[in-house]
């Protein structure tokens, strides 16, 4: 079986693991070779860190994707792209003005992700996060957006946008509801037997109240692609 | 533009007239100006702004027994106004500092969640930010809040129905498909 590699961000393991479906990594890497790759700067973030605080809120999170790493499901690379980052955030930041003034939207964590997709030449990535998806995907939508926000005229630098853009170009993004979805046309939850599409749907807004950018729209369209 | 002493006269304003649509709306002038210039200042009246609004909308914050209370804050928020307008920084950092410890003691009286109004606050305010546009990391470094509470908050809101999706779904599965199967 050809390895499949997938880099993931941060916001896609905090809505896998706190809607207890983190169980899918290891099911795309058993049942089809995918291999899922996490910067350092996401384990700190979604393990080391969590595991520091005192209230142990986000403890259990944390620990479900320090198994996953333990047992190789998530490989931790180490790649330094500091520089490159913060060009490319430079960049994004620099795309929309208001009032005169720069709107900086994105920040060196999501950045990173894109440069090291390049970088490691993994063009599949796992986001579930917003506003850096939208920006990969459809940045005229963010403009539209920005302008309903700031009740403002947004400009747009077309030159830093088509740079922006060249740089992202081969990247495509996923959320955890595709690969829910994908597992569950694949059998992931067959045990629930001829519950099996309710329990995809319930797990497709589980993953939203969890954070995954997927609008109620879009839940009700993969309901309909769902075939009972 | 919104400058300090204007967004500061707004809180004390709306705090004054016990008014908390005021104080709402103060609140929101305040985040959207800060997302443009962010400062430390502007990042703590848009919380405290937002605090307020809550006390203000709680009956039981707004009783006599705290009438002395609310004269302090008063008091406060027109020290504020006035270091502002004096530029006078070191004292408008000391006196958001002693605004912060005046709200929060009305709070400790009657505590009643894990979470208390001024880390709601930070809360709302990231998710603000997030939902505005600014994305999670940065959201989540601006506020200090952390990237997991802002997702659970926003995860319950409608801020994914208010922007433009991206890709369709069908183009979105096709690729996903084509990452994970090989398809």
């Amino acid at each position: 079986m050809k390895s499949k590699y997938v880099l993931c961000d941060a916001s896609s393991l905090i809505s896998l693991t706190s809607s207890c479906l983190d169980g899918l990594l290891p099911f795309f890497l058993e049942k089809f070779g995918v291999r899922f790759l996490i910067p350092k700067s996401v384990e700190y973030e979604a393990v080391t860190r969590p595991l520091s605080f005192k209230s142990k809120i986000h403890s259990f999170s944390a620990l479900r994707i320090k198994d996953l790493i333990h047992d190789q499901v998530i490989e931790v690379v180490s790649e330094n792209a500091e520089e490159e980052t913060k060009a490319l955030m430079a960049l994004g930041n620099s795309i929309f003005h208001a009032r005169g003034r720069t709107v900086r939207l994105i920040h060196m964590g999501e950045t990173e992700m894109l440069v090291l997709a390049n970088r490691l030449q993994v063009p599949s990535l796992l986001m579930d996060e917003r506003t850096t998806r939208i920006l990969v995907e459809d940045p005229i939508s963010m403009k539209k957006h920005l302008q309903k926000e700031f009740r403002a005229n947004i400009l747009m630098n077309k030159k830093h946008l088509l740079d922006f853009s060249s740089k992202v170009k081969d990247l495509d993004v996923i959320r955890s509801t595709e690969l829910l979805y994908i597992a569950y046309e694949n059998g992931f939850l067959r045990h629930f037997n001829d519950i099996e599409k309710d329990a995809a749907e319930a797990a497709l807004y589980n993953l939203k109240y969890a954070g995954c950018a997927v609008s109620f729209n879009e839940l009700k369209e993969y309901a309909k692609l769902m075939v009972r | 533009m919104l400058d300090l002493p204007t967004a500061a006269k707004l809180v004390r304003d709306a705090f004054r007239t016990r008014n908390q649509r005021k104080m709402r709306k103060a609140n929101d002038k305040i985040m959207r100006e800060w997302v443009l210039s962010p400062s430390k200042e502007l990042y703590q009246l848009s919380v405290y702004s937002y605090v307020l609004a809550k006390m203000l909308s709680k009956p039981r914050f707004m009783g006599r027994t705290y009438s002395g209370k609310h004269k302090e804050i008063d008091s406060l928020l027109s020290r504020l106004v006035s270091f502002a307008q004096k530029n006078n920084q070191t004292e408008f950092s000391k006196t958001l500092l002693t605004l912060k410890n005046s709200i929060q003691d009305v709070e400790s009286s009657d505590a009643r969640y894990i979470k208390n109004m001024m880390e709601k606050g930070r809360l709302k305010t990231a998710a603000t930010l997030y939902a505005q546009g600014i994305s999670l990391s940065a959201a989540s470094e601006m506020t200090g809040v952390e990237k997991q509470e802002i997702m659970d908050y926003a995860g319950k809101t409608l801020m994914f129905d208010r922007m433009g999706e991206g890709e369709d779904l069908p183009k979105r599965l096709k690729k996903a498909k084509k990452m994970l199967l090989g398809d």
